[in-house]
């Protein structure tokens, strides 16, 4: 399994739940069950997003496979300098 | 893996001369603006005098009748039917229906002289209809502000909100109401900071041509020719295979040149004006006027400290705005603003907001010094206030590898007990003080970045090797990038030669930008040069009749792995590049990725200042950046970043800011008002590089760029207070602004 | 507007060339003798990109007309690295990594060979003071400073 981790400012659309644990297989596949439960997840998704996974914080490729036991965190979109 | 030691590195860590030191001492160094060509126009940019206006009619006419005059562009020669980034880029390129700042272009001329050009520029008539206007940051969000945009906002925004709210950023962890009841003390203060500009030397130029059939050249000073190709392609409507984008060198960019302001319009006249090239140079002032400074900010921040210093819970709110588009570095500032501290409870709101002021462009860290100024100068007052030592409180409280970061993820291996640690060390802070002197202390953070990254590497017939890069060298990256060729391959720093390549020579590259050259282009470097040496061991095994694996590289030469290899003499790479042509041709390695393992970086800075009583002037009296590198390839280079990242964030605290009048028009469009430091305004500015590698990078890179402009704004204002018992929560702390506080003080 | 024939001596050379009347010596040096080592950084003579010595006097050449150039002696950095060997003061700034991006240098080059050849052994804020008006952004000037000395250093041993 592996543990989802979403900022807090996305609780309005989900319910008020943050944190998610989930079998997906890749990156991927876990964000399109995000948004399929929440589809108001669906834009901000589509705007683009940063994700850490297990804190090295890495661009959205959904074919990203995750290992078991990894700690996903979903962070708005980072811009560089 | 990052090697264990430094003891076995031969290049790394050591200080050679930089490859293009003789070119840059001899004046023989292209920049942007030092490129011609046969028939080459010269563009100028007619830019709106007001804050915001309706354009109502542009009028060329008498433009276009003076000889040379070859063409003029307005919004009507673009594209339409833009969306989303590629609609602001080009709204702010050329203004549509509206001009929205000072400064905001409405139309170019390209003529046979710059002269002419700028004479031409005069007679295009403008008529605009003034609309009500808005600049600071908190106005802009208050009910009565004007509209700049309708529908600019993203999801994000939650409803309710003042149409020019057009972002809307929340995070968090912990139970704050716990956590602030935990504490002894609960602060809360607002803190400012304003718009301060890059302040690159170079002013923008580029020559661009381009052809009635789509194709096209460009030369330019950029961060990233990638990144103006893609823009300049988009905004223009055209194919980005079919532009060519040659890098100039760059007279500095600091994040400003990271993106495209003027550079379009060069290709739009050159079409226009039957494909003749035409070149385009900002003065000053437009540079000030147009292009991006950082945002403004208006930030509160609450903290909850017990008596022993622990830091029970934070929350921050900041609004920013970053011009009249979206993109002001909110979010990012958030992510660092409690990035060095391990906190229970932390609650982060942020709002990115519309005003009319030039796009903001990202600056160095962006976001970072001015959340750096909020949270840094409360701590110390907290500090001040229970009587606690500020260096203490943040290794009490400093945030830990492997433990999670105050924006939510773990932190990976990060060294700021060590950082701490050598700035306690440090003999600067013994230094005894005189009456009017205060030392400031405050710490910084950033990021670094990974990025999209392609790099080639080719072996000449004589063993020498070029290689192909795609971040521009603005501080001396070249020397990085052949010292980490030179140590992986083994061969002289010499042999080794490092080009910047145009566009159609690699894959795609980021900018130089986010402190990501020496991170991620080093570790293609390194990559591109493992797979030649790969190859170069497969030819020395094919000569020698043995299996590849059973070669090792070693010493710059092909050599049999142990004894059970056979015995033959080692192949040098000389010997292998000379017979390269008979051994199955020619021999590159290359990378392309875009490298995970980024390493964040802390600093901490100690500053001693003097407050002159009578004029309300600060004097820099001492100052100390103690950073942590991962590992310094070129110390001299990492040095050089620590102390110009110093002085951007003391010239922020100190002088800069964008003034603006009633109208909304900047009153210091030049370097005589945007007082940027000089020479006679400083000490020495000493430096401590602490090494705690980067697991992520071949060598233990983290990228150094960044971090170093955030703590000079708080720390500056830290010493201010202890040199003064005045606290400045607005920047910048000017003698005029500093001498009333002090003396509202005397009569409070 | 017609244009005005300058006859000049640039870097011990003689030169011809044709100025319009509000070009500024920076515009001729840069664009009708092709000598773009000297850079426009400001226009207005508050950054030192453009400094050069007209008659041994550092001035800002975006402040002086080209018309102004008849019949002096002006050294820019082209002229200052002589018979391919470096200036002391450039050997030096490469050395302690002086430059960053480096456009800046041209111009403190050649306003850090002025100051020494009126004050050999200037301390650090004479030097400081001397490089007030030559902004660089990237190096926070510490190197710059160590540089021009450590080079003043040398060319007084070496005197
Ligand atoms: S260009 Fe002459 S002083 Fe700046
Ligand atoms: S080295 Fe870049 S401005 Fe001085």
């Amino acid at each position: 399994m592996v543990k989802i981790v979403l900022w807090s400012g996305l609780r309005r659309f989900t319910d008020g739940t943050l944190e998610f644990e989930t079998a997906a297989p890749t990156l991927g596949r876990a964000m399109a069950d995000l948004v399929a439960q929440y589809p108001g997840l669906g834009p901000i998704f589509d705007q683009g997003v940063s994700v850490a996974i297990d804190g090295d914080i890495v661009p959205p490729n959904p074919a990203m496979a995750l290992p078991d036991g990894a700690e996903v965190h979903f962070l708005q979109q980072m811009r560089g300098g | 893996m990052a090697k264990d030691t430094a003891n076995e590195l031969r290049i790394v860590g050591t200080r050679p001369d930089r490859p293009d030191g003789l070119d840059k001492v001899t004046g023989r160094a292209r920049y942007g603006a030092d490129i011609s060509a046969a028939g080459l126009l010269h563009g100028a940019v007619v830019r709106s005098p007001h804050a915001h206006a309706r354009i109502v009619k542009i009028d060329a006419s008498k433009a276009l009748a003076l000889s040379g005059v070859k063409a003029v562009v307005t919004r009507a020669d673009f594209p339409t039917g833009l969306t989303g980034e590629a609609w602001d880029l080009q709204e702010n390129t050329m203004a549509g229906e509206r001009a929205l700042y000072d400064g905001h272009a409405v139309a170019a001329v390209a003529a046979t002289s710059a002269q002419l050009a700028r004479d031409a520029a005069k007679l295009i008539e403008v008529e605009y209809e003034i609309l009500p206007h808005v600049t600071d940051v908190d106005a802009a969000m208050a009910p009565d502000a004007p509209i700049i945009r309708e529908g600019a906002a993203d999801h994000s925004v939650p409803e309710g909100l003042h149409p020019n709210v057009v972002r809307y950023i929340e995070f968090g962890h912990g139970d704050l109401e716990a956590g602030f009841a935990q504490a002894d003390i609960v602060r809360e203060h607002q803190y400012k900071t304003e718009a301060a500009h890059q302040g690159y030397i170079e002013p923008h130029a580029c020559m661009g041509q381009m052809g009635a059939d789509g194709k096209g050249e460009m030369w330019v000073c950029t961060q990233g020719h990638w990144f103006i190709r893609k823009m300049c392609t988009q905004v223009l409507g055209l194919d980005a295979s079919q532009l060519r984008v040659t890098p100039s060198e760059i007279g500095g960019g600091f994040g400003g040149k990271t993106t495209i302001f003027m550079e379009p319009l060069s290709l739009a006249l050159s079409r226009k004006a039957g494909g003749r090239p035409v070149k385009i140079v900002m003065s000053r002032s437009e540079v000030l006027r147009a292009t991006g400074p950082t945002a403004s900010a208006s930030m509160d921040v609450k903290i909850g400290m017990t008596k022993d210093g622990k830091i029970t819970a934070g929350s921050a709110t900041f609004r920013m705005q970053g011009g009249a588009f979206a993109g002001a570095p909110v979010d990012m500032a958030l992510y660092c603003a409690f990035a060095a501290y391990k906190v229970p409870a932390l609650q982060h709101v942020g709002y990115d907001v519309l005003a009319n002021r030039p796009k903001a462009a990202a600056y160095r860290a962006p976001g970072s010094p001015m959340a750096a100024f909020a949270v840094e100068s409360l701590v110390d007052e907290m500090c001040t206030e229970l009587g606690l030592d500020p260096l203490e409180v943040r290794v009490k409280n400093a945030a830990q590898s492997h433990e999670t970061s105050s924006f939510g993820p773990k932190f990976g291996v990060i060294g700021l007990n060590e950082t701490l640690a050598a700035t306690q060390a440090h003999p600067n802070l013994s230094v005894p003080l005189g009456p009017n002197q205060g030392r400031g202390i405050a710490s910084g953070f950033w990021f670094n970045h990974g990025g999209d990254t392609s790099v080639s590497m080719a072996l000449g017939e004589d063993g020498t090797v070029t290689v192909s890069i795609g971040t521009p060298d603005i501080g001396g990256s070249r020397a990085s990038m052949a010292m980490m060729a030179a140590e992986t391959l083994q061969i002289p720093y010499d042999n080794v030669r490092v080009n910047i390549v145009e566009t159609g020579a690699l894959g795609v590259n980021e900018p130089t930008h986010g402190s990501r050259a020496t991170f991620a282009t080093g570790k293609a470097t390194v990559e591109a040069a493992q797979s030649m040496i790969v190859e170069m061991c497969k030819r020395a095994a094919a000569k020698w009749g043995i299996e590849p694996e059973a070669v090792e590289w070693r010493d710059g030469a092909a050599h049999p792995a142990g004894p059970n290899a056979g015995e033959y003499p080692p192949m040098t790479i000389g010997e292998i590049g000379a017979a390269m042509s008979n051994t199955g041709g020619p021999i590159a390695g290359h990378h392309e990725s875009v490298p995970a393992g980024v390493g964040e970086s802390f600093g901490t800075h100690v500053v001693d200042v003097e407050v002159d009583p009578e004029t309300g002037r600060t004097t820099i009296l001492r100052y100390l950046v103690v950073q942590d590198a991962g590992r310094a390839i070129h110390p001299a280079y990492v040095e050089g970043q620590y102390q110009g990242g110093a002085v951007q964030g003391i010239g922020w605290a100190l002088n800069e800011e964008y003034v603006y009048d009633d109208m909304g028009r900047l009153q210091n469009p030049v370097f005589l008002d945007y007082r940027v430091p000089v020479a006679s305004d400083l000490p020495m500015i000493d430096t401590v590089i602490v090494e705690v590698p980067n697991p992520g990078h071949p060598y233990g890179v983290r990228g150094v760029g960044e971090t170093g402009i955030a703590p000079p704004l708080p720390a500056v204002a830290n010493a201010v207070a202890a040199a003064t018992g005045v606290r400045m929560r607005h920047l910048p702390i000017t003698p005029s602004k500093l001498l009333s506080a002090i003396k509202a003080s005397k009569n409070g | 507007m017609s244009k005005i024939h300058i006859t000049t001596k640039v870097n011990g050379e003689e030169v011809e060339f044709l100025a319009d009347p509000r070009d500024t010596l920076l515009d001729c040096l840069r664009d009708q003798l092709e000598l773009t080592g000297t850079k426009e950084g400001c226009s207005t003579g508050d950054c030192g990109a453009c400094s050069v010595t007209v008659d041994g006097t550092l001035v800002c050449s975006c402040l002086m007309l080209g018309v102004e150039a008849q019949d002096k002696q002006i050294e820019t950095i082209e002229g200052m690295a002589e018979d391919g060997e470096l200036h002391p003061l450039q050997r030096k700034f490469i050395e302690h990594a002086a430059l960053q991006c480096g456009f800046c240098t041209p111009g403190i080059l050649v306003a850090a060979k002025a100051l020494l050849a009126k004050n050999p052994d200037p301390n650090e804020t004479e030097v400081r003071y001397w490089l007030a008006g030559n902004l660089c952004r990237c190096t926070g000037y510490d190197k710059i400073i160590r540089a021009v000395m450590d080079a003043a250093a040398e060319m007084r041993g070496a005197a």
